[in-house]
């Protein structure tokens, strides 16, 4: 059994809001193999966003873990001091790549610059910048930019959304993370590029062997990108399984709907739709959250909460249907 | 006779203010938007344009109901140019042409609220008989749109991405119009909110034969809700047909590159296996000799790079620019 690299248990976040708590997630439990991709899907205020800021720590002060512990490599990283989290884990052991890439970005130093920093630090202040600079071009190369020595040089500015973006990926992979999170990297693209970054994103992950936690949104980017995926609803995880027995054997009634309700080149059926509105977060239902909109919901759904619950090999879901 | 028909519609943007340009004496800078688009679309048809961003599909939305001024060509609406209307004509006819804009939040006024917002376009043409009548025709509209009465008195902020999209869709229906451009209307929905809005926009056109411009750079939305394709590229029409032979019998290598980065959740595939189209679109400020796609283009020979394709029928009904077929 290959060794899991993220570890997460019966996390629970809360933020602070008016002097009260507000539980945005609960009971995380999820586990990450080395070199896999894992996509994180859901609606907007889901809560994949806050959990992926969880992973890395990046949480505002207004916010706390309640519950739960997150083991990185067998190391408790709760726990863990700010300095220590920062020297041995951020930007070392564990990269992000944020959703847009011009905001990533500093807009008043050239492109080159920045990822000498990154090459800087991780040599530890032992280089100068002008030995590294070889090494950063070559990097630029890699991830595919065209005439790199003259690239170095430019701002920002007069990089193209997905030359960026590609940038992003370099200076992610400079310290050869163990796992890369990335959160929507491809929403601000267009079609083409979108398929371009995805490709090197693939490459890049057989290349370095990094386990990727791939935030989206849209079904029909992850299903050509991960191994396995996690779909979450109002803070909590209601279905885990391999990519392809998710789509061909959905079991919550929450991925059912969000499939049915998914526009498709192939698909000739009338969309479905599913009625009602996500909860705000801290005013979630008693008993299942989903219930509300749920179309098979009974008695039991709205008294107590369904815990995620293996029902096959590598498939689990959080759904009372599955013990009637 | 066609609703609408565009013919030999320029946009061109030019910049020529500024100190520092005046200066170095460089000319104005012409950005060629939309070069050169004809097209015709039906009673009740839908016809989705799409392409990538940068591609001038919006200036062509913007052009079409003259919420900016072509450089060059005519719009035909039912027949008569929309170009040398008067004032009161375009008044008259913005009564029959309505827009759905593509933010779904800044397009509605913070001020307002949503029974002013619906209502607006009822004043502002003078629709108005008794204001009892007008908060009725308000719920029946929000009504139409799913929305209950108790939304009439919230304020934008108040409302949902999707709720908001609603609101908008109700003001473009006010007027009960026939003609509606529709500027990316399931950009930034959630998955359900998407197919909702989708459904709601197909039975809104069978009930009251409306006709659709859909801007989109969704494919599968857009082959959910059109019956025409029309696909741009650098501000041309590159290949416009019928939807069903636009997906399964494409010609134009641009269309084929767009396709093949489509996918669906039922196929087996992944993105390291994927085939994919090099490069990036040009800046429409300096477009390539040509054919504007050449550089991208796997198919490219030397014509490709001099001369630039003319939009010509393939088959009957099926019109697409590149040499490859002429």
């Amino acid at each position: 059994m290959p060794d899991k690299i993220l570890k997460i248990n019966n996390l629970a976040v809360e933020y602070r809001n008016k002097g009260k708590y507000l539980r945005v997630l609960q009971d995380i439990n999820l586990e990450l193999d080395s070199g896999e991709i894992l996509a994180l899907v859901g609606e907007s205020g889901s809560g994949k966003s806050t959990l992926g800021k969880t992973i890395l720590r990046l949480l505002p002060d207004s916010a706390r873990i309640a519950e739960g512990s997150i083991f990185f490599k067998g190391k408790d990283i709760c726990n863990l001091s700010e300095k220590d989290f920062n020297d041995q884990i951020r930007g070392q052991e564990m990269a992000m790549v944020i959703q847009n890439p011009q905001n990533a970005l500093n807009p008043v130093f050239k492109v080159g610059t920045q990822i000498l920093d990154v090459l800087y630090f991780k040599s530890k202040k032992q280089k100068s910048r002008k030995e590294l600079k070889k090494e950063a071009v070559e990097i630029l190369k890699k991830v595919g930019i065209s005439d790199p020595e003259y690239r170095f040089g430019e701002y920002p500015h007069q990089f193209s959304g997905g030359m960026k973006q590609r940038v992003m990926l370099a200076m992610a992979f400079i310290s050869n993370p163990s796992l890369l999170i990335a959160d929507e990297p491809t929403t601000a693209l267009d079609l083409t590029v979108e398929a371009q970054i995805l490709n090197l994103l693939s490459n890049l992950v057989d290349e370095y062997k990094t386990s990727i936690l791939y935030i989206s949104h849209d079904l029909g980017v992850v299903v050509g990108l991960s191994d396995r995926i996690a779909v979450m609803y109002a803070g909590r995880i209601v279905e885990v399984a391999q990519t392809r027995e998710l789509f061909d054997h959905p079991n919550h009634p929450y991925t059912e709907a969000l499939l049915k309700c998914l526009p498709d080149y192939k698909k000739t059926e009338e969309l479905q739709t599913i009625p009602g509105q996500v909860p705000d977060p801290g005013n979630y239902p008693v008993g299942c959250n989903f219930h509300p909109r749920c179309s098979y919901s009974f008695e039991r759904c709205r008294q107590e909460d369904p815990r995620l619950e293996k029902i096959a090999s590598e498939h689990f879901s959080a759904c009372f249907l599955n013990d009637r | 006779m066609a609703l609408v028909e565009v013919k030999n519609l320029k946009k061109y943007f030019v910049n020529n203010d500024g100190l520092l340009y005046k200066l170095a004496n460089k000319g104005p800078i012409k950005v060629k938007a939309v070069d050169d688009v004809s097209f015709k679309i039906e009673k009740e048809d839908t016809l989705a344009v799409v392409g990538e961003s940068g591609c001038g599909k919006t200036t062509v939305a913007r052009s079409v109901l003259r919420l900016i001024e072509p450089t060059a060509g005519e719009i035909l609406y039912k027949g008569r140019s929309i170009n040398n209307f008067n004032k009161q004509e375009l008044k008259a006819f913005r009564e029959d042409a309505q827009m759905i804009l593509q933010d779904p939040r800044s397009s509605l006024n913070p001020r307002f609220i949503v029974e002013e917002i619906v209502s607006e376009p009822l004043y502002i043409h003078d629709q108005i008989k008794d204001d009892l009548n007008l908060l009725d025709r308000v719920w029946e509209l929000l009504d139409l749109v799913g929305l209950s009465k108790r939304y009439s008195e919230l304020f934008p902020h108040e409302l949902s991405g999707g709720q908001a999209r609603r609101v908008g869709i109700a003001r473009a229906l006010a007027l009960q119009p026939e003609f509606i451009v529709c500027d990316e209307p399931t950009s930034g929905l959630d998955i359900s909110i998407m197919s909702a809005v989708l459904n709601l926009m197909k039975k809104l056109q069978q009930e009251y034969q409306l006709t659709y411009l859909w801007i989109s750079h969704n494919l599968h939305e857009v082959r959910y809700i059109s019956n025409k394709v029309a696909v741009m590229y650098l501000g041309k029409i590159v290949e416009i047909t019928d939807t069903d032979t636009i997906f399964n019998n494409s010609v134009h290598p641009y269309t084929e590159a767009l396709f093949s980065s489509l996918r669906g959740i039922n196929d087996n595939w992944n993105y390291q296996e994927h085939e994919i189209i090099e490069g990036e679109v040009p800046s429409p400020i300096n477009p390539p000799a040509g054919c504007s796609f050449h550089p991208r283009c796997k198919y490219s020979f030397d014509k490709c790079k001099k001369v630039e394709p003319e939009l010509k029928e393939v088959e009957i009904g099926h019109l697409a620019a590149c040499h490859l077929y002429n």
